[in-house]
């Protein structure tokens, strides 16, 4: 059974070939600490004496705020999507639901692909995050990236607070991709959600909303910052755990698979 | 008589106030090739999706080898392949890639991959795109996965929809000869009749949710077979009638002798008896209903 289920997420991974997940992916990744290159290197006068004293945590900063409050909510939607909608687009649902696959493996197996798409996005930004570092290093000595240690422990918090803030909208957008043919109507409810957790966001039930809670958890001790880590946390993994349960019995229920 | 693989037991279907499946019953039995026949939009593809659990059953029973799809999903699933309207397949990938990713799930070994693609004539396309797939090389790549797991069963839902004569062909004698070598018993919907009855042991006709006949060709050509004529062309109408009347129905249809066929040796009979007495015979033919005809005759009422 065991060895079934990872068959077939083995199998799952393999559709994702030559799609465009893994270009969303890099680029995803890429995006904003290519920005902050460009930042740093415009205005030298500026960013070297502010980020002297501990250049990695503040580039980590710099990059992450717009990471956790925008880029991250956004390509979990349209992860999600794609990775959902290579059964759609080729007309694949009646084959997967006609093989010997329990509907736990088939809504599980590539429930994991996103959220290793989503773990590579993480690996991935961290890596650009010091190749950024050191890029700017070059052009400008005063950029001391090369003689202060990287600030990995406190990165991997920050980090693995943001997952966990972002587990309720990878189930909610998963639910939404599996349970609608038309992509655009994942896509919409998705984008909407999230732009409307923005215009929400000096709201004091703002902790409720899940579409906000990567961005929360980034910014949790920062002063005007919402919630507790521990409340945070317990939304977040009571969010994923109703969006997971609530979506998989919808599948399960739908009277006409495939 | 064979054990039926799949029997549907009054079952009906409704999509809302719509009745799609009406009382329908059917047994298919084991080594056949099971024609499923019907226009488009009769119920086939309806009674094919609840057949593989991809719909919720609402009244009746089905049992594929002794055990409900919906209930025994996975044990039914093991002994079935399934090609269901257009090909499932990934089209970003290639022929190989496709069936990597079903033999994964179905967990045959790797040698199944080239044993499938060389029974369905696709060994030499394993590195093309399928997208770069004509209609005719998908349709036998979607026959290739649903071969993977050696299945005892294969349900093909319009496996000749959209493809050339010759795609027809080579699918129909790929049908035959699956039944033949391989002893799978196969249930094939069709609304292409001409291309059935070239195919087909046993049939089941349906029409509007309801199955009109069920049985082997042989017994739908009998029970039709009084609907055939011999057309009979002379020089002496007059003479002839006289010659034939009190021992054949007659009747005269466009200036030609119209008489119930009822074998080959009537006809022969007919034919001596005319020119016995003296009557040319210009022309005798037997108009036999192909299943193209019944089929008409038969959801026509």
């Amino acid at each position: 059974m065991k060895n079934t289920f990872l068959l077939n997420t083995k199998a799952e991974f393999w559709k994702t070939k030559g799609t465009t997940a893994a270009w969303l992916t890099i680029l995803s990744a890429a995006f904003l600490p290519a920005i902050n290159v460009l930042v740093l290197l415009n205005r030298p006068d500026v960013f070297i004496p502010k980020i002297h004293h501990d250049p990695w945590l503040i580039l980590f900063y710099m990059i992450w705020k717009s990471v956790a409050a925008v880029v991250l909510p956004v390509f979990v939607i349209i992860i999600n999507n794609i990775i959902v909608q290579v059964e759609y687009r080729n007309n694949t649902w009646k084959q997967v639901y006609t093989s010997p696959r329990t509907y736990l493996d088939i809504f599980f197996s590539k429930f994991i692909v996103v959220h290793t798409y989503v773990l590579f996005f993480f690996i991935l930004i961290t890596l650009f995050t010091i190749l950024a570092g050191y890029a700017v290093s070059l052009f400008y000595s005063g950029y001391l990236f090369s003689s202060h240690p990287f600030r990995f422990n406190a990165m991997f918090v920050v980090i693995t607070r943001v997952y966990a803030g972002i587990l309720g909208v990878t189930a909610i957008q998963y639910w939404l991709s599996m349970r609608f043919r038309n992509f655009t109507t994942s896509l919409g409810v998705g984008l909407a959600l999230w732009i409307a957790g923005l215009l929400l966001m000096d709201w004091d039930k703002i902790v409720y909303y899940p579409y906000m809670y990567s961005s929360l958890m980034f910014f949790l001790g920062s002063p005007g910052s919402k919630g507790t880590i521990s409340l945070l946390l317990m939304n977040a993994f009571a969010c994923f755990a109703m969006a997971v349960f609530l979506g998989f019995r919808n599948i399960l229920m739908q009277k006409e698979k495939g | 008589m064979l054990l039926p693989v799949i029997q549907v037991d009054h079952v009906s279907h409704r999509f809302g106030k719509q009745v799609v499946l009406d009382d329908i019953s059917i047994n298919i039995p084991a080594g056949s090739i099971y024609g499923f026949l019907g226009p488009n939009g009769a119920g086939k593809t309806t009674t094919l999706r609840l057949m593989l659990g991809l719909l919720q059953k609402q009244s009746g029973t089905i049992s594929l080898f002794g055990h409900d799809p919906g209930s025994d999903r996975i044990r039914v699933l093991r002994q079935v392949g399934a090609l269901i309207e257009q090909p499932s397949i990934y089209l970003h990938l290639t022929a190989k890639e496709n069936l990597e990713i079903f033999r994964l799930s179905y967990q045959c070994e790797r040698k199944r991959v080239g044993e499938v693609l060389s029974i369905t004539g696709l060994s030499g396309t394993v590195n093309k795109k399928v997208k770069a797939f004509s209609l005719g090389m998908k349709q036998r790549l979607a026959v290739a996965i649903a071969l993977l797991h050696d299945p005892e069963l294969l349900i093909l839902d319009e496996p000749t929809n959209g493809l050339d004569p010759n795609g027809i062909i080579e699918t129909r004698d790929m049908i035959k000869q699956l039944n033949v070598q391989q002893g799978k018993t196969i249930l094939v919907s069709s609304h292409l009749l001409s291309e059935i009855e070239k195919v087909v042991t046993d049939i089941a006709i349906i029409h509007k949710g309801k199955i009109l006949f069920q049985g082997t060709l042989p017994e739908l050509q009998r029970a039709r077979s009084g609907q055939s004529l011999i057309e009979i062309e002379v020089d002496d109408m007059e003479k002839a009638i006289r010659v034939l009347t009190g021992k054949f129905n007659l009747s005269i249809i466009d200036g030609k002798l119209n008489i119930s066929f009822e074998s080959r040796e009537q006809a022969a009979l007919i034919n001596a008896m005319l020119v016995q007495h003296q009557v040319r015979v210009y022309q005798l033919s037997v108009h036999q209903d192909n299943l193209e005809n019944l089929f008409i005759q038969i959801i026509s009422g």
